[in-house]
């Protein structure tokens, strides 16, 4: 029934969207219709492209994204939690993380040449801030009664940190990989939009070359799709690992 | 032998005196309620006692603390056997879970114990908790309102079960609630905190064990009444002192 509920309106947009473009209202040629985006992804799923371009795009995203996000929830947690590391550091990083992402990407070029570690540092680049924002507020939130009591339990700041002040920011750190994984997919997208022989990006970039505006539709289709289902995973995921954490939610 | 001992103890937020003049000794085995109208300090007193804020004077504990809050009583991601076992450092993995099995039956809570705080009741959250602070065995049990957000029968019922924990263990406790017949009903002595410091200390003569009938006789009520006096009468003497009253005059 859920499902059902979510899968109508899409079906409507299609359907009206394929009208639209049929009508002579629009332009054909710039508004293609479904079927012909069908076509289009049919063509180049057929020719290797679509796989190969999903395939490196993805792993791009998959390489960025963790290290940003590992990085992020390690500097969240340390800032978050010991004076000297917030000292130190948050002034930095709050003067860097207005800047929006894209901006370093013609510096990231100059350093990294146009090959794969540029793409990767730029994703990861980008996604470090909001996971580290909101793993930074997440490790402040704590409640001191509740590290007061775990105190009087264990001596181990290993264990602190592992079993009471992780778990205890655990929520504010998948909300922030959430916002992550999306920033993920934009970055990925405008990364490959130069240099690179591979991804949707790159198609899109070439297609728009070629005019062949189905296959750009088509491309933006897959992207939007990844994006939608890299989230749906995640959090089917994060509930599997974390099976406390959609309790928490309900109550 | 006193296991607790305060004297001359001063704490202060942001230069603001909350306490002053703290004294109050709490012998082994005694269970020690403080009582005081919202806002005298009964929990900064307990945090004070815990060592988790730091205060002037003398505070001095011999043995191993348990506390037990009202809220975040337990760790939410931790089923009820982890949260029992987080204590239980430096043990073999046998030990650990013949610790957590006792504590589990005595909590009576074992057909429970895979289960997270989220899908517990109140009344068995706040089991969960005093189970996870007696598992290592300290000498000494803070409590600070456990019962608060209980209703009632709930309430009645954890005191009852409570006792039972104290009497068969032989801890020192030191409960702090805003609810005197609860006081009452618990204690061995209870300590009026008010206009920052011990006002009064009382004695709880009745016997043990203690029946739930016995909040209905007399001498409950009266010791209950002398109490409130005490908690409004040293309340009511901090106005007469306020400049306000006098310059009315």
């Amino acid at each position: 029934m859920k499902r059902i509920r979510f899968a109508v309106p899409i079906f409507l947009f299609v359907i009206i969207w394929e009208l639209i473009s049929r009508s002579n209202i629009v332009n054909i040629a710039l508004f293609p219709p479904p079927s012909s985006v069908l076509v289009a992804l049919v063509e180049m799923q057929k020719s290797g492209e679509l796989l190969r371009d999903i395939g490196s795009s993805y792993l791009r995203v998959f390489i960025g994204f963790s290290w940003g996000a590992s990085i992020g929830i390690m500097l969240g947690l340390l800032t978050g939690r010991i004076k000297p590391f917030s000292d130190a550091l948050v002034p930095i990083i709050q003067l860097v993380r207005p800047l929006p992402p894209v901006a370093i990407i013609p510096l990231v070029i100059v350093w990294f040449g146009i090959g794969e570690l540029a793409k990767i540092f730029s994703i990861g680049f980008a996604v470090f801030f909001p996971v580290w924002l909101a793993t930074f507020l997440g490790a402040k939130q704590i409640p001191e009664r509740l590290l007061w009591s775990a105190r009087t339990l264990t001596r181990s700041r290993l264990k602190m940190f592992h079993e009471v002040i992780f778990p205890a920011t655990l929520p504010f750190i998948v909300a922030g990989l959430r916002t992550g994984i999306a920033i993920s997919f934009v970055m990925v997208f405008v990364s490959e939009l130069a240099g690179a022989s591979s991804g949707i990006g790159y198609q899109i970039s070439i297609s728009h070359l070629a005019y062949r505006i189905d296959r750009m539709v088509a491309s933006l289709v897959i992207l939007g799709i990844s994006g939608a289902l890299a989230d749906l995973l995640f959090s089917l995921a994060a509930t599997h690992i974390f099976p406390w954490l959609s309790l928490v939610r309900t109550n | 032998m006193s296991e607790i001992l305060i004297s001359n103890l001063f704490v202060s937020y942001n230069d603001i005196v909350v306490l002053q003049d703290i004294n109050i000794c709490v012998q082994k085995g005694e269970f020690v309620s403080i009582v005081g109208l919202s806002g005298t300090g009964k929990t900064t007193l307990l945090n004070a006692i815990a060592g988790f804020i730091p205060g002037k004077g003398q505070v001095s504990i011999s043995g191993q603390i348990g506390v037990v809050f009202q809220d975040y009583a337990v760790f939410h991601w931790m089923t009820v056997r982890e949260n029992i076992a987080f204590g239980l450092d430096g043990i073999s993995r046998e030990q650990k879970i013949q610790i957590v099995d006792r504590n589990l039956e005595l909590i009576q809570l074992r057909h429970l114990a895979d289960k997270y705080p989220a899908e517990l009741s109140g009344g068995q959250i706040q089991r969960v908790g005093l189970a996870r602070a007696l598992a290592p065995e300290p000498q000494i049990i803070l409590m600070d309102e456990p019962y608060g957000a209980l209703d009632r029968h709930t309430r009645e019922k954890m005191q009852a079960w409570l006792l039972e924990v104290w009497s068969h263990h032989q801890k020192t406790v030191v409960f702090v609630t805003h609810d005197i017949e609860e006081a009452v009903f618990l204690s061995d002595r209870v300590a009026v905190l008010s206009n920052k410091t011990i006002s009064e200390c009382f004695l709880v003569p009745f016997p043990r064990p203690r029946e739930e009938e016995l909040k209905f006789s007399q001498d409950f009520i009266q010791l209950k009444k002398a109490i409130l006096d005490s908690m409004r009468m040293t309340t009511l003497a901090s106005f007469d002192g306020g400049k306000k009253y006098v310059n009315r005059n």
